[in-house]
């Protein structure tokens, strides 16, 4: 039992070793379609494996981790997120023309990482999988590195990213020292005035690597200058990895600050919301649109973890949901665009119609991001404002519905722009790889299978909440 | 899988049927619609003449359990208001998808799959009873009218189309929120629990008043209520003809259904509050829209303005309340026959607009003149339509406008002055345009040539005349269906004269 909880990440790192020796063996072309090959199947076995853990809700190696349904259940979130990113990544390559596998052994090293994070057990094992996961990212974010915009989102990823890390660093020392452990479940027990500056500092590693407001600046810039597969892995894999790992950091050692850390929850919640809206109106860009889509998408998801303050299980399981439905629309938005090869709203105008399927999936993605009901972006709004309802943050409630509004606008436009706007007739269609046609697939029928019929999953995850605890 | 289920997914099942034909296939796309559309209604009647009116309870009731964590279910059902509105639906389906055999003529699959999710739409928030499957129904329509407007209006198209989902859009959010706030003190999605609870008055009147906005707001943009009917005129002329009969003669009624059926019942201490205000809005937008359909020169637009009128009637029945608080019964029964006869009628006249679009490219008034002496049969039915819309006796629209003036009247003097009123602004701007348009000269070279109506346009026109005498000589065969249920409105007191 002790190894099975490590077969997920161990078949990853196994998986990323191999593709990278099997660039010495071969050559051309073949060495990529091996590599996504190896890729993709071991993220298949990842996900056998860790659907073997549900019911597990142990600890392992003195408390390093702690594997639980929640745990389980996030890490599956990220490994289909970056199941379906890898799926979308050989047409991309192939039309950036820049054919390196270790891109593919990055991307599950990352994965690695993300999959330690979720049921990291101590801090230091969730500082290792956070590093892990995030060094890999920023090599990834620089990886067209003949692109000016690519370095130049690198650098910024990596240099502020560093920042945070250290923040981050900072307010784990600053908890030890109070408390005297690094083990999540036991930090709780300690009152002392450096916890909430610990709490400080954590809280500012979190919202940083989920891309919250007042740390959201470097959002856009890396968004846009990634290569698009990376951007999607973004924002569903990192963001579902920090949110695992900060709702279990702050709901379990800091279940004595709630006051605290619900306050300041709350404020960025709102600005996120704000801030990710209003400014996505402006943008041509549909990767910096998704950017400041994906701000506020994530002060959805904060709204319901400070509605955690008073229900925690119901705050805990909306935003698990709304990770789990976001994952599928965004890859699925982000697919469509690598299919059209084009980044502007001008650029994709009349799309629909040279590209049927492609364009149809764009706007059942965008639509889906809009909270249109029967999708599954309309089910995870559903359970955030029915949550922060029944917890009374009523003001809180109405602005996000407002900037809801809003984002509507903004997310029409992408649809008026495919299926109203006089077609480009310049730019030939370009071909589309059977993977990014599956991921297409894929994050079509999640979004209808968790719009309509949600009952099975949010099942499981009603019942996630309570394994957390110590 | 019952027999309402399969009336409300048998468009939906068409329309994934149609992805499948080849592109070009331009006929068997069109027979396929219209059969699908023609079945639906077939298979329909039956919920109309097996239909109980002695019970107010739901018939064809089906409920299976949906998300059961959140108490939401499956729970669809007609009683006597919404069984009318799915005939209603399902009789215009067919006549809209004959009607549009030439006027079609790009991205034809697509406009017909659209025409058959939203017929999907409109059926299930029809007999959706349960809070969270109306709304998603209600929302889901918007997409296919959306993209109706957009993708085969007029020049304008996008314009119009964006403001029509926005408009839409800013109501049912504050609906949503409104509706997670009844689920959170009531605990359940289920339409008849959420009654029981206001009848045991577990909701205070204070929370009331902000929870019937909320609704209210979202309703009253898509009926449209004075003044938020901006949207609409802007709808009716970009959209394509298929798109503005359906808005006017189903989509519009999703609003005053959604008062019926959710706002009212649901919030008896505040509609007692609001009653004068929304009656005054209804007057001003029965007078409002008549004055502007008297100033156009368009017909499209015309006919749209008359829209806010008459379902300013609408409105103003089903918010006849007297003083002590109690609904008028001829009121509520007048406003639902209202809301059939505007189906027919104005559906009827956009129809005919569209007929005289589709020959002359232009919807212009003052192009026009003399058109009886080269289309008799045209202008005859025009004639019958324009007529039904303006209530004359014999017709269905006199019995809807009568009834709603005699529960206005019994309610408040001063409404029923200001409606009969507009009855007759009513008769006076439909009249110009008949007679600007129909009589005299011909003083248009290019209108000497016009072909009268083709056998196809006849057979369009056919079920709807019939219809409109039908329901103008038999009115009881109708009102009688609605009877127990208006009686029996939850938390609703009803008073006769």
């Amino acid at each position: 039992m002790q190894f099975q909880v490590i077969y997920p990440g161990t078949i990853l790192v196994v998986a990323a070793i191999l593709v990278l020796m099997v660039q010495g063996f071969m050559k051309g072309d073949k060495r990529l379609s091996v590599s996504i090959v190896i890729s993709v199947a071991s993220v298949i076995v990842a996900i056998a494996l860790m659907w073997q853990l549900f019911d597990v809700n142990q600890t392992f190696f003195k408390n390093a981790l702690k594997v639980d349904d929640f745990g389980v259940f996030l890490a599956l979130v990220a490994l289909v997120g970056t199941l379906l990113s890898l799926l979308i990544s050989a047409t991309y390559l192939d039309q950036i023309k820049f054919k390196h596998a270790e891109y593919y052994a990055l991307m599950l090293l990352a994965a690695t990482g993300m999959v330690f994070m979720t049921i990291s057990g101590d801090l230091l094992t969730f500082l290792i999988g956070l590093e892990i996961m995030s060094i890999s990212i920023y090599i990834l974010a620089g990886f067209n590195r003949d692109d000016v915009k690519s370095n130049e989102s690198a650098m910024k990823y990596f240099i502020l990213g560093a920042f945070s890390t250290g923040f981050l660093l900072f307010g784990i020392s600053l908890v030890y020292g109070a408390s005297g452990t690094i083990i999540i479940s036991e930090i709780g027990q300690t009152q002392s005035p450096l916890m909430i500056i610990g709490l400080g500092f954590i809280l500012v590693g979190f919202l940083f690597k989920v891309g919250a407001v007042p740390f959201q600046g470097w959002v856009p810039d890396v968004y846009e200058g990634s290569p698009t597969p990376i951007t999607a892995f973004m924002a569903v894999g990192v963001k579902t990895a920090g949110f695992a790992a900060f709702i279990r950091i702050i709901l379990v050692a800091f279940s004595g600050y709630t006051e605290e850390w619900f306050m300041v929850l709350q404020i960025v919640a709102v600005l996120s919301m704000i801030v990710g809206n209003v400014i996505a109106i402006s943008q041509r860009n549909l990767k910096r649109l998704l950017a400041y889509s994906s701000i506020a998408h994530t002060g959805y998801m904060l709204l319901a973890f400070a509605a955690a303050k008073t229900d925690p299980n119901m705050g805990s399981s909306s935003i698990i949901f709304y990770l789990f439905t976001y994952t599928f629309t965004v890859v699925g938005a982000f697919a469509a665009i690598i299919a059209s090869g084009k980044e502007t709203l001008e650029d994709i105008a009349g799309y629909a119609y040279k590209k049927k399927l492609m364009g149809a999936v764009m706007a059942i993605c965008f639509f889906s991001l809009a909270g249109i009901p029967s999708t599954a972006g309309f089910m995870g709004k559903l359970f955030v404002f029915m949550t922060a309802i029944d917890q009374q943050l009523y003001w809180a409630s109405i602005i996000g519905i407002i900037t809801s509004m809003v984002s509507v606008y903004y997310y029409l436009r992408v649809v008026v722009y495919l299926y109203m706007k006089q077609e480009d007739e310049t730019a030939g269609a370009l071909a589309i790889h059977w993977d990014l046609g599956l991921a297409s697939v894929l994050s079509v029928a999640g979004i209808f299978v968790l719009g309509l019929i949600p009952q099975s999953v949010i099942q499981i995850i009603l019942t996630t909440y309570q394994t957390i605890l110590p | 899988m019952g027999l309402l289920s399969l009336i409300v997914f048998l468009p939906l099942l068409g329309a994934i049927i149609l992805l499948l034909f080849p592109q070009g296939a331009d006929k068997a796309i069109r027979m396929f619609s219209l059969l699908i559309f023609a079945v639906v209604f077939v298979i329909s009647l039956p919920l109309y003449f097996n239909f109980d009116s002695t019970l107010s309870t739901l018939q064809f009731e089906e409920q299976i359990q949906w998300i059961e964590g959140i108490n939401a279910s499956y729970h669809i059902g007609v009683d006597g208001i919404s069984v009318l509105l799915v005939l209603l639906t399902t009789f215009l389906g067919p006549i809209v998808c004959l009607s549009t055999w030439t006027n079609v003529q790009i991205r034809i699959k697509e406009f017909y799959i659209s025409l058959l999710m939203l017929q999907t739409g409109m059926l299930g928030a029809f007999v959706a009873f349960d809070l969270l499957l109306f709304y998603i129904f209600w929302e889901v329509m918007l997409i296919p009218m959306f993209l109706l407007i957009g993708v085969w209006g007029a020049e304008n198209r996008i314009y119009a189309a964006v403001k029509f989902f926005l408009f839409t859009m800013v109501g049912s959010l504050f609906m949503f929120l409104a509706g997670l706030y009844l689920y959170n003190v009531v605990g359940s999605f289920e339409l008849t629990v959420l009654y029981d609870a206001v009848t045991t008055h577990s909701i205070p009147a204070d929370v009331q008043f902000w929870l019937f906005a909320a609704f209210a707001l979202s309703f009253a943009i898509k009926v449209p209520v004075f003044p938020l009917h901006t949207w609409l005129p802007d709808a009716h002329v970009q959209a394509p003809t298929a798109g503005s009969v359906i808005l006017a003669g189903i989509l519009l009624k999703m609003g005053t259904y959604g008062f019926i059926r959710f706002a009212i019942p649901l919030f008896p201490d505040a509609v007692v509050v609001f009653a004068p205000y929304m009656s005054t809005l209804a007057a001003i937008g029965i007078i409002y829209g008549a004055l502007m359909a008297l100033a156009q020169t368009d017909m499209k637009k015309l006919i749209a303005y008359s829209s806010v009128s008459h379902l300013g009637y609408v409105v103003l029945g089903l918010f006849a309340f007297n003083e002590a608080g109690k609904l008028s019964l001829h009121g509520a029964e007048g406003a639902i026959y209202q809301m059939l006869n505007h189906g027919l009628s104005t559906g009827a006249l956009f129809l005919l607009v569209g007929v005289i679009y589709e020959r002359r490219h232009t919807k212009a008034i003052a192009e026009f003149g003399g058109l009886a002496k080269v289309m008799p049969i045209y202008a005859t039915i025009f004639m019958i339509t324009m007529l039904s819309s303006i209530g004359l006796p014999g017709l269905n629209g006199f019995i809807g406008e009568f009834l709603i003036l005699l529960g206005a009247f019994s309610a408040n003097m001063t409404f029923g002055i200001l409606g009969a009123l507009g009855v007759v602004l009513g008769a006076v701007y439909m009249l110009v345009l008949y007679q600007r348009t129909f009589f005299g000269q011909i003083t248009n070279d290019k209108n000497k040539d016009l072909k009268d109506l083709s056998l196809r346009e006849v057979v369009v026109f056919i079920p709807l005349i019939i219809m409109m005498v039908v329901m103008g000589i038999f009115p009881n065969f109708f009102l009688s269906k609605m009877h127990a249920t208006i009686e029996a409105l939850p938390n609703i007191e009803i008073f006769v004269r």
